[in-house]
């Protein structure tokens, strides 16, 4: 503060110096000229006169002493204030001339609001403002309203070469060039005078002036004057020159002359020191001081005392009736009032302030009541100044500063300039004592009612004041930055407001005050555009264009002036990193062909996963671990090798996301992906060297083909757009970025950020975390085939069962051949591949039994090998199969599902091409299908033994149709492999004749279309269920007879339809991948086959066939056993020679179950219960007829009892039955009898009556070996039945007595 | 009457500001409010000055412009509301009112789950119920 | 919760805070419980947030942070909890500990107590029965742990707050100021 305040102190020393009036006649300065310089000019050097110690005394005799002194010397023309205009033009030099150097301030990125601060406090910063408010205050010098200015002495010059040099100083002081302030009589004239005979030593010896000297001292008295000889030193150039040049004050009306070169040198500057030490020593000062003395007497003599006082108010109100000016009342010099003033601002000037203050204080009560607001500011001002000088009572020193300023206010006019100054001297009494919020205020309150360019000066001076104040203001510090800039470009100050608005920046950017800080970049933007640093420019306004918080109309204007400005400086040359559209370059999805290629869009779409398992097997065993890395980039995946791999001639595409934030549309256009592409030798080994550099060398022969897209936004629309990229030729292909061009003025462009997962999927997480653009990155390799290939004829639903036949088609647009080609599919057992015979002919007929069948068992059989991989079969083309460029293949497929439901089948198709492409062994195609399976026909079997033969069961299928629609025609029930035929079931007596009969197949056609399938169509939601006998076919021979086949058509008997051959062709392949391995005696496989027209079309080709499999239907019945026992139906024979007769009979036991077993055949006595009764002869009637052995199997429900004893509801039953025994030993044995196999107990029994016996009085037990109930193999029945016994079928045998 | 209300966050960014003076750009409240943060900063760090007493959440008249007033209120959890009316002379009984339920209204505005603490305050519902805070305000200045 | 004249019934702020656990730790991240915990005391924390601005709306600044912490044992607590907290602990260098011996919140949690036999099985399994607890309470302190935090956070008092289960329904919260 001390330090604030003494500079401060100073600076009103020097502004409140005594002037001193020159007049000189025109021989005197030109012999000034000499020098380039007035004579004034040659003075005003010396004028700071330190180190002297002139003893003083105040009006009251106190005695002090004046360290230094200085005079402000002025020609009599320029005691006058210039004109307003002229005054302001002055300042407005000064501003421009300091601005660049002020703008050469703001050093470094003013977002730093550290730089900013340098910037404030820089040297030129301060100084052009110090300039500034100095030269301000010096045009309103010389007020009438103020003796400060008013010449305390007046120095007349004539030459010595002037003639009659008396006359001329006589005539100079009464000359009309007298300042107004004398004239009008504002001063008082009589002011001391000082003569001065200037005289030049070039033209002479001085001893020439003496006499003239003498008469002067004669004239004017001996010490008002004197001789100044100039001109006599000693050529000393560059002293001469940096010693004006520092020491010359500045002009206070432009003078139009230079310091630069002094062609003749004055005398060295002794003289003019010595002249004027003495003029103030001698004259001057003791000149003031007893003018203040003598002024003081009379002011206290008129005015001090309460007398005076009385008098003096008195007088004021007698003089209140005189109009009151604006300015109120003139006061000439004669005045009382300016009297005390002369004598408060000589005190003031001599430094005594205690004397200027109370005169001062005195003055403003009178000002006050003459209402001379003017005056009083004046005085209010001096007595603000003067406390401060005294540093005393600092809040009065304020509050006088303050109501001065308000009065200069109220006067307005050009007097409102002093309001202006006052402001400047309060604010810079704040900022000495470090009351910074306060002096702002004080500019900030000035600015106000200023004109707009010191408006601008003084809002910047109170920025910095907030930004010095502690804690610095910074965001009103801004403010008044912002408001200055206003200001400054109002007055064309573009520099300043460039500075201002620069530094204002640091204050708003990312404060979140978007509004405002878009407000600083628009007019940073437009001043940058209008001083020619357009990038800045376009700097600005680019961070102006995407502002989605803006109003519509704002945000076009800002997009206007954006791309007016990019159009008239840089246009499309520059690539601008724009931020609009928004393009989201942090997640682009990448579509590209490495090995894999797509048939469709949806395979590409189609998740990586799934593609794995069906690849197992197909591709070669290096390039598994392949599809770990070469993986589409759409998932982020690590990659672990740091480039992709594409093919040459193939489109790249990247899916860009592109937004538009604003309310307004945007057209975008000529939207492509930005790359970098490298040829590498590597890919060019093949060519020549020369070439291949040759190649490198032209770029006329662009390797990259880059589709260009365009598009318009809506506001706030969001868009994703694919851009296409082709690499032509080999290399490295890198995709940086996206370039656009926006509404068709502003290139654009962003480079994609893509990074790969934060997540470190392993310990050395470094080695994992991808680097940034490996996505983006391409191996770009030799041309390498690409199949297309399309499926025809695959429906989109089907019925669960129906057999389609599909074509492959397999085209290869390039020029080099297709080899080893490969097919895999997910679905084997629901899309096989066929040979190509099968297109030939026509479907479904092709599927009937055809005459030379062994010949195609054998086609299958070479064109399809299977290997053994765990998912699915892989089809190898025949090793001739080779796709030349440009041809196309057709091949087979049949698709049959057996299950209902949404299918999606994933087909791969391998190949190689002949020229192995390095990295490139091999391509893939990927198709993936879905199809939607309805249910249809659902078919389940039931098959139980027949206790007549043992080869024999029947078979129950049941058809129950599931669509919802359609109906289905039955067509045909086949069993698959040879171990099993079918027979329609007849009843008993068909069959007997069967035996004999020739027609019996027409009957039995019959006989099924009547009984077994009365209606050949099924509607929908119906079910039907159908019997057969089934058969366990005997050796070939056998089996090629009719009757027993494999197959039974369902048709009317009338119907000529072929039966459709299962045991070969696409039926059989599938029934074969469904039943894996094909069904042993132990089960039947059934199929049914439907066909189906579609609607009432009985077209052929309209056919549709299905097959429904059951596969693995168990022939075991309930029990693991089947039993039958074989003995004539009737013997005769003669009692009477014999008492009894011996029948042998044999039990043939079969075992069904898939274990050994030991079996135990006991035979049965009479039950004691039973042996009272009565055995009757001859006829005994039957109760019960024998029954068919289909009834009786039914009538006899398979029972077990795990207790031995029959339960009595059988015996009784049988009560009806003769006596006989069995004569071979009660129970035999079968230790183990192996799965399926069958053994034959032979037994003998004795009758001893004629009649009809029922044999059924044995029992079988028995028990699997090696069972264990947890196998999956085992089925409930054997689980269940892991030993059992079961009582035997009744037989009925007749016995005859014999007649002879 | 009222020239603009605003909420400025913890962070000192604004979460909300609205002028209620149509055709007069928002972008010099936008200013005054900025500006006035400073104020609000100096009173909270030297409570030393006259008229805020200790730890009170209003904080009185911040500073006079040439032709506004700017009122300033602190809530405990640092978020400013700044009142910015255009009469010279307002009941200091309306503006602590004022501000009581425009702090209410924030803090239902706050309380919304889908509001991100810190980011503007977008909800309709808050426009709304401070329109009529400040509607009322005039009525019962008049009043 | 007294919030602009609207009444939250206490069983589904109960209940709320029964979903939130059963939600996160058992079906969301079953098997990362550390990231469970992190996902409710965020939940909890912005709820803190708002809760702080609410109950201060009335109350002059707090000058430091003891007034803050002592807001919440006391008004906080009260609005939150139905109750103060009965103890406040401080090492006067940034850690409080606030004990409460009745917590709201786990006052009805119950573990199935150990079948009915003589004394000195009893206290065995009591005491097994409180570890068990205890360690069952945890989760559910989840939520109002970020609450606290969230509400200081809010009213300038950058903490971490972890929670205690001594004996069922008695609690302690740690308040570490960041300083």
């Amino acid at each position: 503060m001390e330090a604030a305040g003494a500079a401060l102190a100073h600076l009103m020393r020097d502004r409140f110096s005594p002037v001193v009036m020159v007049l000189s006649t025109p021989r005197a300065e030109e012999s000034c000229r000499k020098n380039h310089l007035g004579f004034v000019d040659l003075l005003r050097p010396f004028s700071v006169l330190d180190q002297i110690n002139v003893p003083v005394r105040t009006a009251s005799e106190q005695p002090y002493r004046l360290q230094d002194f200085q005079l402000r010397i002025f020609n009599a023309s320029e005691i006058r204030q210039p004109s307003p205009e002229i005054a302001e033009e002055h300042l407005v030099e000064i501003v421009t001339n300091s601005s660049d150097d002020a703008v050469g301030a703001l050093q470094g990125d003013p977002a730093n609001i550290e730089v900013v601060k340098q910037m404030a406090e820089s040297e030129t910063q301060v100084s052009w403002f110090q300039r500034y408010s100095k030269s301000f205050m010096s045009t309103l010098a010389f007020s009438e309203h103020e003796a400060l200015d008013h010449p305390v002495a007046c120095l007349l010059v004539v030459s010595s070469k002037d003639e009659s040099p008396l006359s001329q100083f006589v005539d100079l002081f009464n000359g009309n060039q007298l300042p107004r302030l004398l004239n009008e009589g504002a001063m008082d004239p009589k002011i001391l005078k000082h003569y001065v005979l200037l005289h030049d030593v070039q033209d002479g010896a001085l001893d020439g002036c003496n006499e003239i000297l003498f008469e002067m001292r004669g004239a004017f008295g001996v010490n008002n004057c004197g001789v100044l000889p100039i001109n006599s030193g000693a050529p000393d150039v560059a002293f001469q020159l940096d010693f004006w040049t520092r020491r010359s004050s500045l002009p206070i009306i432009p003078s139009s002359h230079s310091t630069s070169e002094l062609v003749c040198i004055v005398s060295s500057d002794v003289q003019i020191t010595d002249f004027l030490l003495d003029v103030t020593l001698k004259q001057v000062i003791p000149h003031m001081e007893q003018k203040i003395r003598m002024l003081n007497q009379q002011v206290s003599a008129t005015r001090k005392g309460l007398k005076n006082q009385l008098k003096n108010l008195w007088w004021r109100k007698g003089k209140d009736d005189t109009p009151d000016v604006q300015t109120g009342p003139v006061y000439t010099f004669s005045s009382m009032e300016s009297q005390i003033r002369v004598l408060a601002d000589y005190a003031f000037m001599l430094r005594d302030y205690d004397l200027a203050l109370s005169n001062y204080r005195l003055l403003s009560s009178d000002y006050k009541t003459d209402k001379a607001w003017k005056h009083y500011a004046g005085v209010q001002e001096m007595i603000g100044l003067c406390l401060f000088m005294l540093d005393q009572s600092r809040r009065e020193a304020e509050m006088c500063l303050d109501t001065a300023y308000n009065y200069y206010q109220k006067c307005g006019g050009l007097t409102a300039k002093y309001a202006t100054r006052t402001a400047l001297w309060l604010s810079e009494m704040h900022k000495a004592r470090g009351q910074f919020r306060e002096a702002a205020g004080v500019l900030f309150r000035a600015s106000v009612e200023e004109l707009d360019l010191r408006a601008g000066v003084l809002l910047e001076q109170a920025a910095y004041c907030y930004l010095r104040a502690s804690p610095p203001m910074l965001r009103k510090f801004g403010f008044h930055l912002v408001l200055a800039g206003n200001r400054y470009i109002v007055c064309a100050q573009h520099k300043h407001a460039m500075r201002v608005y620069r530094s204002a920046l640091s204050i708003f950017e990312d404060q979140g005050w978007k509004y405002i800080s878009d407000h600083v970049h628009f007019h940073l933007g437009r001043l940058s555009h209008f001083l020619g640093s357009f990038d800045l420019a376009i700097l600005h306004f680019m961070k102006l264009i995407s502002c989605s918080h803006q109003s519509p109309t704002n945000q076009s204007n800002f997009l206007r002036e954006f791309l007016y400005v990019v159009q008239n400086t840089v246009g499309k040359d520059k690539l601008l990193e724009l931020d609009l559209p928004a393009v989201k370059v942090e997640n682009v999805c990448v579509h590209f062909e490495d090995h894999r290629t797509y048939a469709s869009s949806a395979a590409a779409a189609a998740p990586e996963e799934i593609w794995g398992p069906v690849e197992e097997g197909l591709l070669p065993a290096v390039t598994v671990t392949l599809h770990t890395w070469m993986d589409a980039p759409s998932k982020s995946l690590p990659q672990v090798k740091d480039f992709n791999i594409c093919v040459a001639g193939e489109d790249i595409g990247v899916d860009v996301e592109f937004s538009n934030p604003l309310q307004i549309p945007i057209d975008i256009s000529s939207i492509c992906l930005s790359c970098e592409f490298i040829e590498t030798a590597a890919a060019s080994e093949e060519i020549d060297s020369q070439i291949s550099k040759e190649e490198t060398a032209d770029i006329s022969a662009s390797p990259l083909f880059l589709p260009q897209e365009a598009f318009s936004l809506k506001p706030e629309e969001k868009i994703v757009v694919r851009l296409m990229v082709k690499p032509l030729k080999e290399g490295v292909l890198k995709v940086v970025g996206v370039n656009w061009i926006l509404s068709g003025v502003a290139a654009g462009h962003r480079d994609f950020a893509v990074l790969g997962p934060r997540i470190k999927r392993s310990k050395s997480g470094a080695r994992d975390e991808p680097l940034p653009h490996q996505r983006l990155k391409f191996h770009v390799l030799r041309h390498m085939p690409r199949l297309d290939v399309s499926v025809h004829e695959l429906p989109a639903r089907v019925n669960s069962g129906e057999l389609h036949r599909v074509v492959l088609e397999l085209y290869n647009p390039s020029k080099v051949p297709v080899k080893k080609l490969k097919l895999k599919s997910s679905h084997s057992n629901s899309l096989l591949v066929g040979d190509p015979a099968d297109l030939d002919m026509e479907f479904p007929s092709c599927l009937e039994v055809q005459a030379q069948e062994g010949q195609q068992e054998v086609h299958n059989a070479e064109s399809f090998e299977q290997d053994s991989s765990p998912s699915g079969l892989v089809f190898s083309f025949p090793e001739g199969t080779v796709l030349e460029g440009g041809s196309t293949v057709l091949w087979p497929l049949w698709f049959h599902a057996s299950h209902a439901g949404m299918l999606s089948i994933n087909t791969v198709i391998y190949y190689e091409s002949d020229g192995a492409t390095v990295g490139l062994m091999y391509r893939t195609v990927r198709m993936t299908h879905t199809i939607q399976v309805l249910p249809a026909l659902c078919i389940s079997v039931q098959i139980s033994p027949s206790p007549m033969h043992l080869q024999q069961f029947f078979l129950r299928l049941d058809v129950e149709n599931q669509h919802l629609t359609e109906s289905f025609w039955l067509r045909q029930v086949s069993c698959a492999g040879d171990h099993w035929c079918l027979a329609p079931l007849l009843p008993p007596m068909v069959e007997q004749e069967g035996m004999g009969g020739t027609d019996t197949a027409e009957v039995r056609a019959a006989f099924l279309s009547a009984s077994v399938c009365p209606s050949q169509l099924l509607p929908p939601s119906q079910t039907l269920s159908l019997f057969f006998k089934l058969l366990v076919a005997q050796h070939k021979g056998r089996s090629s007879s009719e009757e027993v086949t494999s197959n039974i058509g369902l048709g009317p008997p009338s119907s000529s339809e072929p039966l459709i051959d299962i045991s070969s062709g696409p039926l059989f392949r599938f029934l074969l991948s469904a039943t894996n391995p094909m069904s042993d005696s132990g089960s039947v496989d059934v199929v049914l086959i439907s066909e189906q027209q579609e609607g009432m079309g009985t077209v052929q080709d309209s056919l549709r066939v299905g097959a429904h499999h059951v596969c693995h239907c168990s022939v075991q019945g309930a029990q693991p056993f089947v039993w039958v026992m074989e003995a004539p139906k009737c013997v005769v024979h003669d009692f009477w020679t014999q008492p009894f007769c011996e029948v042998s009979v044999t039990l043939t036991i079969r075992n069904c179950s898939i274990f050994a077993a030991s079996v135990r055949v006991e035979t049965l006595d009479l039950p004691s219960a039973a042996s009272s009764q009565t055995t009757q002869g001859g006829w005994t009637s039957l109760g019960v007829s024998t029954p068919p052995s289909g009834e009786s199997s039914k009538a006899e429900p398979p029972r077990k009892s795990t207790s031995g004893v029959p339960n009595t509801e059988v015996m009784v039953n049988r009560a009806s039955c003769g006596p006989f025994l069995w004569c071979n030993l009660q129970a035999s044995t079968i230790h183990t009898l192996p799965a399926g196999a069958s053994a034959k107990v032979p037994l003998r029994i004795a009758f001893f009556a004629p009649g009809s016996y029922d044999l059924s009085r044995y029992r079988i037990s028995w028990t699997l070996l090696e069972f264990e109930p947890t196998s999956s193999l085992s089925t409930a029945a054997t689980s269940k039945e892991a030993l059992g016994t079961g009582l035997g079928h009744p037989l009925l045998l007749t016995v005859v007595q014999s007649i002879t | 009457m009222i020239a603009s209300v605003a909420v400025v966050g913890q962070e000192n960014n604004p979460l909300y500001l609205q002028s209620f003076i149509d055709g007069d750009d928002a972008l010099k409240f936008h200013y005054i409010v900025h500006s006035s943060l400073d104020i609000i900063e100096e009173k909270v760090n030297n409570p030393k000055k006259p008229g805020v007493s200790l730890n009170e959440t209003y904080l009185g008249l911040l500073y006079p412009t040439e032709d506004y007033r700017v009122f300033g209120y602190l809530s405990n959890t640092k978020i400013k509301f700044i009142l910015v009316t255009t009469d010279q002379d307002v009941r200091d009984a309306d503006v602590r009112n004022f501000f009581h339920r425009f702090h209410a209204a924030y803090v239902e505005a706050a309380s919304n789950p889908f509001h991100v603490p810190g980011k503007r305050i977008t909800a309709t519902a808050f426009t709304e119920r401070v329109t009529n805070i400040v509607k009322s305000f005039g009525a019962s200045s008049l009043a | 919760m007294p919030g602009g004249g609207r009444e939250v019934a206490e069983s589904c702020v109960d209940s709320l805070n029964l979903e939130l656990v059963a939600t996160y730790c058992k079906r969301l991240h079953p098997n990362k419980p550390e990231l469970a915990a992190r996902r409710i005391e965020a939940i909890g924390y912005q709820v803190g947030l708002q809760l702080a601005e609410r109950y201060t709306k009335e109350r002059p600044r707090f000058a430091d942070h003891l007034e803050a912490i002592k807001f919440i044992c006391k008004d906080f607590w009260a609005e939150v909890f139905r109750k103060q907290v009965d103890n406040l602990k401080t090492n006067h260098r940034g850690v409080f500990v606030l004990q409460d011996n009745k917590f709201r919140w786990l006052t009805r949690i119950s573990v199935d107590s150990a079948p009915p036999g003589e004394a000195a099985q009893m206290d065995v399994n009591a005491a097994a029965n409180a570890s068990r607890a205890s360690q069952a309470a945890g989760q559910y302190l989840y939520f109002p742990c970020g609450l606290i935090r969230g509400a200081l956070t809010n009213l300038g008092v950058a903490c971490a707050v972890s929670a205690e289960v001594s004996t069922l329904p008695a609690c302690s919260f740690v308040v570490r100021v960041k300083v």
